[in-house]
């Protein structure tokens, strides 16, 4: 059992814990695997029951675990035991940059009719000025 | 004077005695003597006369029928209705045999069913089995009585298809869709168009099995009244093209609701789905429309769905009009409302054809708080100093319904066959039914029926007057005179001076000052007698060049031009299509048309008729009064209503007329008007200018609002007539 009271220190002290336990419903250490480009940092820590030990930390307040980019999705789901920052990953040219979901923000994507509108709106003539 | 009095009352028809009269009186006329008529072993008692068909309806028994039309005359040809009768060697056609004392008819036995299966057997053999792709399928009173009436198996065996009839469509113009080979020749369209469009354009070619109906030559059916016809089929021949294939009859809802294209207020059933008009067919109401309503009543409703104005617009710096919020517009004019220092005179507001009696009399309180009266009506009624404040001297006093009883009329500036189609319908039903003669002041035109053309120089009532016109003869002779005015003279500059005269001729027939009402105004636009029982001034529009607002509710016909106004004036335009007004407005607050709101309309008999909300308005429009009712929160003069309820209780304060829906109130006070007109009227020559019409022909009639000008349909009819005259 990992005592709470070094992963506390290690934390950052009592406040800090509390905060990260307020935003994550969760407090673990571990030792810091590597970052990706967005700031997510990736953490291992074998002290853990086997399949909790690997975690991340989330740069954004919003999280969600899309934020996760495809290289690093790999090792945080223990497909693969080789993170990214030891063996890189190809690079092919239909590799498309990584975009998390935005379902729930104001981007989202929302079906649209694509049949003509049956009512049709005035157009305001253009002004010759 | 009392016995003169009695005497008049004696030699007036039946119509004018009412129950207030002493029992001597009402002697005069015995009560026609009743038959007894058996109808399966069931004694009814009906009048001399009635067919063996009503007989039944009398006695609650519904014999089938297609030919047979309560309006139409009595053809015979469809032999569908056929009954047993006692004493008769073979079935007879119920709708044709009249009814005589003791007949036994057996509307149910063997013989009156077998009849039945047969007619529907032959009728059969030669229509299509193509119920699945028709028009009228589901409302088609073939499949209906085949189902209740018909054989239930099929003698039919000539299932490789050796050779049903089959016909050729016939083209009858943009409105009609033929399929000829589902024609029955019950001839309901012929005698349609005969007797009550006056137009003899379809017939019958061939005889037998080489029958058709069509129109000889292949021209356009040219009524204005052709979609009838559509009504009238009781099969699937003849369909609407422009909304075929669009729906089925049982995916529609029902509104009832109230026409608005014109000053009749035809009664009639909007038909949706979803969120979309689809169709709109008339309803009965006797008293209006009877069953019929005009080609733009039905097929215009298609400018709805074009033109629209769905979010509220304001022009910006550069004077482009953009979209933008309600909150914008609102507080945008409320602004310049509460700027103005003087709004007696430098707010405006014109009232156009299609303004409802909500909206009117919120725009009204909502000016009188302001402090101005400048409020307009878009239509200009020049009848002198009676004016607008005794009702009895602007609207069609007599009532729709009462014409067809007439014996003379008199039209003076006005073609009600295009102005007013279903008046017009109702004078020829006097004319053919009641012997109506009928006399036109004005330019000449085709009415549909023989009329007496007496000119068109407005100087030809004082020889009538004066008794050297032999018409001033004619008039006072009739015993049921009716003058029906129109706007080519309410309009004119000197048309109190025409007024006056017209109240002169009336005073030489006998019956004037007694129940029957001699002269009429007809309103070509649906506001017209609303916005003049609500108060609007129908002066000319003053001068504009002090005013600094000036609001357009739905007014699209108002000769108003950016160059009288002063470059702050802020031209305000509520409504719901981009028209006239539209193009000339610096905010346009997005209302609902007829079909979207629930709203009061008075048509020109007077009588006021409530719309009903068939779909929502679209986007971000609006119901018209609920508009200015938040302006007016806006300027800080909340009018005192925040429902429709409490809307219709101010109007009943303003003129009970109004919310008296679906009634025609008689008009009191018509002496008054009549010695007030008198007393004041120009004593100035009438001008020298002709007396007009507003609309003269078939290709004016179609186009005549913000509606019908967005239509395609109706632009597609104008198309058709003009070439159709060209050949």
């Amino acid at each position: 059992m990992f005592s709470w009271w070094r992963t506390m220190q290690e934390s950052g002290g009592l406040w800090n814990s509390i905060k990260i336990i307020y935003r994550r419903s969760d407090l673990r250490v571990g030792t810091l695997v590597g970052e990706d480009a967005n700031g997510n940092k990736y953490y291992e820590n074998l002290r853990y029951q086997f399949g909790r030990h690997r975690f991340v930390d989330y740069k954004l307040k919003e999280f969600d675990a899309s934020q996760v980019p495809p290289e690093w999705h790999g090792w945080l789901h223990y497909m693969t035991d080789n993170p990214p920052t030891k063996v890189p990953p190809v690079p092919r040219k239909f590799h498309a940059e990584h975009q998390a979901n935005w379902t729930g923000t104001t981007k989202d994507y929302v079906p649209y009719s694509t049949t003509r509108p049956r009512i049709q709106s005035w157009i305001p003539p253009t002004n010759k000025q | 004077m009392l016995a003169r009095a009695l005497l008049r009352r004696v030699f007036l028809p039946r119509y004018n005695r009412s129950l207030s009269q002493s029992p001597r009186l009402l002697q005069v006329q015995e009560a026609p003597k009743l038959l007894s008529v058996w109808i399966d072993d069931k004694m009814v008692q009906v009048e001399p006369g009635t067919t063996v068909l009503q007989a039944c309806a009398v006695a609650g028994v519904e014999i089938p029928r297609y030919c047979y039309h309560e309006r139409l005359s009595v053809a015979g040809n469809c032999r569908m209705c056929l009954v047993e009768v006692e004493k008769s060697a073979k079935p007879i056609a119920s709708c044709a045999m009249p009814v005589m004392e003791g007949m036994k008819v057996h509307p149910h036995s063997d013989i009156s069913k077998r009849a039945r299966e047969g007619v529907m057997e032959f009728l059969l053999v030669n229509h299509p089995l193509d119920c699945p792709i028709c028009d009228q399928g589901g409302e088609c009173d073939l499949q209906d009585q085949s189902m209740a009436f018909g054989s239930d198996r099929s003698r039919f065996v000539d299932n490789a298809f050796g050779g049903k009839r089959a016909v050729e469509d016939k083209e009858v113009g943009p409105l009609i869709k033929t399929i000829m080979t589902r024609c029955i020749h019950c001839t309901r369209c012929i005698r349609f168009a005969g007797e009550i469009a006056g137009v003899q354009d379809l017939g019958t070619t061939g005889r037998g099995g080489d029958m058709q109906v069509g129109t000889y030559v292949e021209k356009m059916f040219k009524s204005e009244l052709s979609g009838n016809v559509i009504d009238l089929c009781p099969v699937g021949a003849l369909t609407a093209k422009p909304y075929a294939f669009t729906y089925r009859s049982w995916e529609l809802r029902r509104t009832e609701s109230i026409d608005v294209l014109d000053g009749v207020g035809s009664n009639i059933v909007v038909n949706t789905r979803g969120e979309h008009v689809m169709r709109i067919l008339p309803r009965l109401n006797e008293s209006v429309n009877e069953e019929w309503i005009s080609d733009k009543t039905r097929f215009a409703f298609d400018g709805l769905f074009a033109q629209r104005l769905t979010v509220p617009l304001a022009r910006d710096a550069t004077g482009q009009l953009r979209s933008c919020s309600w909150e914008d517009v609102l507080s945008r004019v409320s602004g310049k409302l509460v700027s103005i220092q003087n709004p007696a005179n430098e707010v405006v507001g014109v009232a156009g054809a299609l303004a409802d009696c909500e909206s009117m009399v919120c725009l009204k309180d909502l000016f009188n708080k302001l402090g101005s009266e400048s409020l307009y009506s878009e239509t200009p009624v020049h009848i002198g100093s009676c004016g607008n404040d005794l009702r009895s001297g602007y609207i069609l006093r007599a009532g729709i319904s009462a014409l067809e009883e007439a014996d003379l009329i008199l039209l003076v500036g006005t073609n009600p066959r295009y102005e007013a189609t279903l008046i017009n319908a109702r004078i020829r039903k006097g004319y053919i039914h009641n012997e109506c003669e009928i006399a036109v002041i004005g330019p000449y035109m085709d009415l549909s029926y023989q009329h007496e053309h007496l000119g068109d120089d407005p100087a030809v009532f004082s020889g009538m007057i004066r008794g050297t016109h032999p018409f001033g003869k004619k008039f006072s002779r009739a015993a049921k005179p009716v003058i029906i005015v129109g706007e080519g003279v309410l309009a004119r500059d000197d048309g109190a001076y025409i007024n006056n005269q017209i109240y002169m001729l009336s005073r030489l027939s006998p019956v004037h000052g007694s129940d029957w009402k001699i002269v009429n105004y007809l309103h070509t636009t649906a506001s017209q007698v609303g916005s003049m029982d609500i108060g609007y001034n129908t002066a000319d529009l003053p001068d504009l060049s002090s005013t600094r607002l000036l609001y357009l509710l739905s007014a699209d016909s108002v000769d108003v031009t950016r160059d009288q106004l002063p470059t702050d004036c802020l031209v305000v335009y509520q409504g719901h299509h981009g028209d006239k007004g539209a193009h000339i407005a610096d905010v346009i607050l997005p209302g609902a048309a007829y079909t979207e709101k629930e709203a009061t309309y008075v048509n020109t008999e007077g009588r006021a008729q409530v719309t009903q909300a068939a779909v929502k308005p679209p986007g971000e429009a609006r119901d018209d009064w609920s508009i200015i009712r938040a302006l007016s929160e806006y300027a800080g003069h909340t009018l005192a209503y925040d429902n429709i309820d409490e809307l219709r209780e101010r109007m009943a304060e303003i003129s009970p007329t109004l919310v008296n829906i679906d009634t025609k109130q008689d008009s009191c006070f018509h002496s008054l008007c009549v010695e007030l007109l008198y007393r004041t009227s120009p004593k100035h020559k009438p001008y020298q200018t002709p007396i007009s019409v507003k609309l003269n022909s078939l290709a004016d009639f179609y186009m005549t609002d913000p509606i019908s000008r967005a239509s395609k349909t109706m632009a597609q009819c104008v198309q058709a007539v003009k070439q159709a005259d060209k050949n």
